[in-house]
């Protein structure tokens, strides 16, 4: 299935799900990449796997600190189909949340686990939502771009 | 080995001619224990992978007694290869007090050394001398195979100047 077939598929279903427009200067994405509203992004996600286009595979899901606002993006293959595509689901710097895609792809669970220690963004709905990699008590989120490190008896 | 170690030689100096026996014992043990180190099996990060390969054939460690055992019990030394993280710090501190005295603690390559590149990170120890108290510092990024060869001499130079004796027993 090309893109356009495949972007069709999806507004068809989610008309509030847009393509995404690469910033000025920046190179275009290699793949299809959509802006999804953040609200929806569990919805889309059930869909992408299960309605017929068969998303059965999260590559990568990370987070970007983009200054103005936090945004998580989703990458996703289907094994069966052979077709890629990128989510970026865009969140507000001071509260940031969304709904976790942990009971669509069981392998959400860490990548939101360390999204939430490096970035601070809450997935609603994951089972355990604890840091994950960063030291037993350690305070803020690193890859904020506002971060500033603490020192600590090792510094 | 505590009794003679520890007793024997406030007992002997006070003898006519006993300084003669503590050098003497002192050739011998600091002879013994430098020809026998062996390490911990024990990595972090990419200079272990260059320290496995002075442990193989080509460099062969096992030259000047050096071979690595699986558990810190019977280990005498214990390369830092490698980034040492804080959350990793701590286990290591842990493995390092398991050993046996005397112990020794070589710090491998920049990251060990001071952080390295990972000096304005988060969540890297700047330097392993935070966490352990190291005897020899091996530069290098990673250091070559000769590097760490030659850590392993300088060690044992260091061990040859130690002493049984009351002044210089502080190390144990």
């Amino acid at each position: 299935m090309n893109e356009k077939e495949l972007l069709a598929k999806i507004t068809e279903k989610f008309p509030a799900v847009i393509e995404s427009k690469p910033a000025a200067g920046a190179l275009p994405a290699f793949n299809l990449t959509l802006d999804v509203p953040a609200a929806s992004i569990a919805d889309v996600c059930a869909w992408l796997k299960t309605g017929g286009l068969k998303f059965d595979y999260l590559a990568a899901l990370s987070g970007v600190d983009l200054k103005d606002k936090l945004q998580v993006v989703y990458h996703l293959y289907s094994l069966e189909m052979k077709h890629k595509l990128i989510l970026k689901a865009d969140l507000d710097r001071l509260a940031p949340e969304l709904p976790s895609v942990n009971s669509v792809w069981q392998a959400a669970n860490w990548h939101e686990r360390e999204t939430y220690d490096m970035f601070g963004i809450k997935f609603n709905g994951h089972p355990y939502l604890e840091r994950i990699l960063t030291a037993e008590g350690f305070e803020g989120y690193p890859l904020l771009k506002d971060f500033i490190a603490k020192p600590d008896q090792y510094d | 080995m505590g009794l003679v170690l520890d007793k024997a030689p406030y007992i002997l100096e006070m003898m006519p001619g006993g300084s003669y026996v503590v050098t003497s014992m002192d050739w011998v043990i600091n002879w013994s224990r430098k020809s026998s180190l062996w390490p911990l099996s024990f990595g972090l990060a990419c200079c272990a992978i260059e320290w496995m390969a002075d442990v193989g054939s080509r460099n062969d460690f096992d030259r000047f007694g050096v071979f690595p055992r699986p558990t810190p019990r019977q280990a005498d030394l214990i390369f830092i290869s490698g980034t040492l993280t804080k959350k990793m710090a701590s286990r290591v501190k842990r493995l390092y007090e398991q050993m046996a005295e005397p112990r020794y603690v070589i710090s491998m390559g920049s990251c060990a050394n001071s952080g390295g590149p990972f000096y304005d990170s988060y969540s890297v120890v700047k330097g392993v001398d935070k966490v352990l108290p190291v005897d020899v510092y091996i530069a290098g990024c990673p250091p070559r195979p000769e590097a760490v060869l030659l850590s392993i001499l300088k060690l044992q130079e260091k061990i040859m100047t130690e002493t049984i004796s009351g002044a210089g027993n502080k190390k144990r």
